[in-house]
């Protein structure tokens, strides 16, 4: 029997950043639409940089649309901060059990037990895996801190033994 | 479910035995292991230390139980600990989660309503030039059509998001009890056992007869009907306003 421990998992917020995006845009692909606002602000920002004499005609008379598009842009990272910052599970540490009976989660604000079939998915970015609990509940796994004797592929066994998809 | 533990019958107090049969439970009249325990929290950590899922609950006035899942052990948990309130066999059908996500996001929605208004916007000012050419009925057209087209889209997929919410979130068909003490809520289904303290929620609103409790990593929803006796509704929401989550 399994008993692999994961402890002291800590994600820094520019690593939860780009993994929710890709979390996001791999179990969501129509988010991808959300990048056209942002190409059509690199590519003004870049034509700004290249003819500079279109910043001082955008100074004079700011275009209202790009400053949205903008706004819009920059409310996205603004936002996640704040809902990883006011998140012990993102910002802080949580360690995490996984065996046979299942995913043990602890952190200062829960201790949760959940049975392998109310995690149907994980996905796999790098060394992080992430679990999908169902609704908002998303466990990030550090597979570098995997204790010995075992490593990420006995984790990544552990789940395909119990029905996890990896996605 | 068909509930079995042993109990030790002289520690069982005056109407303990009639609770744990009016439960459901089984009442067996030999011991096995002692612990005391004084908190969920206490109890929790019994429980967790013993991976074979028994546990022992031993508290001034009730026995100890050995009970064999954790939904059992939650019951045990119930009539042992200090009174806590418990909102028993909770699910939620998808009528009725369709129903409170429509009352309980409609705030929410107000903000969406945001996309339509701009992608309109944006559409006019790149058709006349930031407002310095006329708007011509070709141009009204497409514009309109396209405020038509993020509209519907909206609909759509707000219902689709609803509905793969409600598939991918098991526990809200699987019969979950929810026990609110002072430390936290303690929630136990046949595939979930979790411990949540207090300082994780952060809102809580009342839609239809149900409580909707938010934390940082997921809500939950608790119908008043629900509650068990000897604690009514009006307990629930006084903790939850004496928390600081209600108004």
């Amino acid at each position: 029997m399994y008993f692999i421990a994961i402890p002291d998992v800590r994600l820094a917020f520019g690593q939860y950043f780009l993994l929710a995006w890709r979390f996001t845009l791999k179990t969501n692909p129509a988010l991808w639409v959300v990048l056209l606002p942002l190409l059509s602000v690199v590519s003004g920002i870049i034509s700004f940089i290249t003819k500079p004499h279109l910043l001082g005609e955008a100074l004079r008379e700011p275009p209202l649309v790009f400053i949205i598009l903008l706004g819009s842009l920059l409310l996205i990272p603004f936002q996640m901060r704040k809902q990883y910052r006011r998140t012990p599970l993102l910002s802080g540490s949580t360690s995490y059990e996984l065996s046979d009976n299942g995913l043990r989660v602890v952190n200062e604000q829960q201790n949760t037990q959940l049975d392998w079939q109310v995690l149907p998915r994980a996905y796999q970015f790098g060394h992080w895996l992430i679990l999908n609990g169902g609704g908002q509940q998303g466990f990030f796994l550090d597979l570098r801190r995997v204790q010995p004797p075992y490593a990420a592929d006995n984790v990544l066994r552990l789940l395909q033994h119990h029905g996890v998809a990896l996605g | 479910m068909a509930a079995q533990f042993a109990l030790v019958a002289d520690q069982v107090h005056a109407g303990g035995q009639g609770a744990l049969a009016e439960a459901g439970l089984q009442v067996l009249h030999a011991p096995c292991c002692t612990r005391p325990v004084r908190s969920i929290s206490m109890a929790w950590a019994c429980y967790s230390a013993l991976s074979t899922r028994r546990v022992t609950v031993s508290v001034t006035g009730l026995g100890m139980g050995c009970s064999r899942t954790p939904t059992v052990w939650a019951r045990v948990a119930i009539f042992a600990l200090m009174q806590p309130i418990v909102i028993a066999d909770v699910t939620v059908s998808f009528e009725e989660f369709e129903r409170l996500n429509k009352q309980l996001t409609s705030r929410r929605l107000l903000r969406l309503w945001a996309l339509p208004v701009l992608s309109g916007f944006v559409s006019w000012s790149t058709l006349t030039r930031g407002g310095t050419e006329p708007l011509t009925a070709a141009n009204a057209v497409i514009i309109a059509l396209l405020l038509g087209f993020v509209v519907v889209m909206l609909q759509v997929l707000s219902r689709r998001a609803v509905r793969t919410a409600y598939t991918a979130n098991r526990a809200l068909s699987t019969p979950t009890t929810y026990i609110l003490s002072e430390e936290g809520v303690s929630i136990f289904s046949t595939s979930v056992s979790s411990n949540v303290q207090w300082s994780a929620f952060h809102r809580a609103a009342v839609a239809d007869g149900w409580w909707h409790l938010q934390t940082t990593t997921g809500s939950y929803l608790l119908p008043a009907d629900r509650v068990q006796p000897p604690a009514s509704s009006a307990d629930v929401t006084a903790l939850l306003r004496q928390r600081g989550l209600l108004a």
